[in-house]
Order: C-alpha cells, then sequence, then structure tokens
C-alpha cells in the first residue's frame, strides 16, 4: 500500500493503519485492543484456510468439510460466543471498526469449506453478524457487486 | 478528512486484501485499487506483485537490487579469470 510518502506491505500493518486514518480502530484504548485481537483472531483462521486452500486437500471436498468440521469450528464457536455475551451491534461496540471487515471477509471465506451449507446454523450470532454487516448501507452495493465477483484465492496446482 | 492517494496494491482476489478494501469503500475514501495477476497455470507464476512488493516497505531498495547484481556478476567475472588458472596449474603439478 502506497499513501502520500508511506509505503508499507503487510495485511494487518495496512488494516491498523486505515484503521487509525479512517476512525476505524475503537473509541478509547480499551476498544482499540479488543478491535486488534480481533483481526489478529480472524487472521488465524485466514491462515488455516491458506494452508488448506493451496495445499493438496484443497481438491477433495470431503477433505475441506472434514477441516471445517474439526478444525475451524472451534475458532467459530469462540467467535460466536463472543459475539453472544458482548452483545454489541458491532464486532467492538457499536460502531463499526476495522475488526468487523476483517471478521466479514475471513469468516465468509471460512464457510467455503462447509459444502453441508447448514454449518452457519450452528452459530447465530456469526450469522447476525455477517448479515449486519452486509446490510450496511456503505457498502452493500459493493458487497453485492465488485466483492461478490473477486476470487476469494489465487490459482494454485491442487485447485 | 484529508486528500487520499491512497493505492491499494494486490491480486485481483480477495485474499488478504478485502478487509483493508471494506473499510476504505465504507468510508468512502477514494483509492486506487490495483490489482496483479497471477500467470497462467501450471507454473501461476506470482511474479507479477511479488516484484512489485519487493519495492515497498521491507521489501529490497532498488539500490538493493542493482547492488546485488553487481555483485553476482563481479563475482563471476572473478569466477571466470581464476578458474582457467587453476586448470592451468592442475595438469602442470
Amino acid at each position: 500500500m502506497v499513501d502520500g510518502d508511506l509505503k508499507i506491505t503487510q495485511s494487518k500493518a495496512i488494516l491498523y493503519y486505515l484503521g487509525r486514518k479512517l476512525n476505524l480502530l475503537g473509541k478509547n484504548l480499551t476498544e482499540e485492543a479488543h478491535v486488534m485481537m480481533l483481526c489478529e483472531e480472524a487472521h488465524d483462521i485466514r491462515s488455516n484456510l491458506s494452508g488448506i486452500f493451496y495445499g493438496p486437500k484443497g481438491e477433495s471436498k470431503e477433505e475441506m468439510q472434514k477441516y471445517f468440521d474439526n478444525q475451524l469450528s472451534p475458532y467459530l464457536k469462540r467467535i460466536d460466543n463472543y459475539f453472544g455475551k458482548n452483545n454489541t451491534k458491532f464486532a467492538v461496540g457499536d460502531h463499526p471498526t476495522v475488526a468487523d471487515f476483517q471478521l466479514f471477509d475471513y469468516i465468509d471465506a471460512s464457510f467455503l469449506l462447509d459444502d453441508t451449507n447448514t454449518g452457519i446454523d450452528k452459530y447465530p450470532n456469526i450469522k447476525r453478524f455477517l448479515q449486519t454487516i452486509r446490510e450496511l448501507p456503505e457498502i452493500k452495493d459493493y458487497i453485492t457487486k465488485a466483492h461478490a465477483e473477486l476470487p476469494v484465492n489465487n490459482k494454485s496446482k491442487f485447485s | 478528512m484529508s486528500e487520499s492517494n491512497i493505492v491499494l496494491g494486490y491480486w485481483a482476489i480477495r485474499g488478504l486484501a478485502e478487509p483493508a478494501r471494506l473499510a476504505l469503500h465504507y468510508s468512502k475514501t477514494p483509492f486506487t485499487d490495483k490489482f496483479y495477476v497471477q500467470g497462467e497455470g501450471p507454473e501461476f507464476s506470482r511474479e507479477d506483485w511479488l516484484s512489485e512488493k519487493e519495492k515497498l516497505g521491507l521489501g529490497k531498495s532498488l539500490n538493493d537490487i542493482l547492488s546485488s547484481h553487481f555483485n553476482l556478476y563481479f563475482d563471476l567475472f572473478i569466477l571466470s579469470k581464476i578458474f582457467p588458472i587453476y586448470l592451468i596449474w592442475s595438469m602442470v603439478t
């Protein structure tokens, strides 16, 4: 990413920079700590996904389903509980933060592994959260158009 | 908000860049979404973006790239001079 004289790499560094710049990093230090915690958690999910999407198991629907059921479910359960316990409109507080976008995209991508398409029903708080983000008036159009057209992953010899 | 000249460079996929894109779209921040394209199979070359990434942040500066090439060619040049001498020496001893 380039912003004037600043040139940086690393997705999370970019996200936190934008969070600070665009006022999407929480309204105090405590919120900021939670934003970062959730962004890191979501990133861990995404790293798991890359491992399977780009590896030999990415060829097999059964392997992907097994991975979703066994490896990803603890992450999703944890996030679902977190949402349930905090019961805020967005991931952190009542205003969107970069954590919402990181969680939204990476959780949404994780359901690609779920061939049953019913996995989401086990996580009612996540389901509600994804819907809240999808319906944000500022990005509703983007999500249904350009975002929907972009592939989630690159091609690999296994995909 | 101050005027923005943000350029976000990444593969033409959601990958690891989509959360940042969503944040930019949400805040209506003008930015350039610079997409890089992967090569065709079977290699699926990643050079298009990775060579660009080398010029940013942690990547090598242009100076590093030039000097590493210089060192390589310099080393080859020296080797090309020394090796024949070694061969001759090994034959006569």
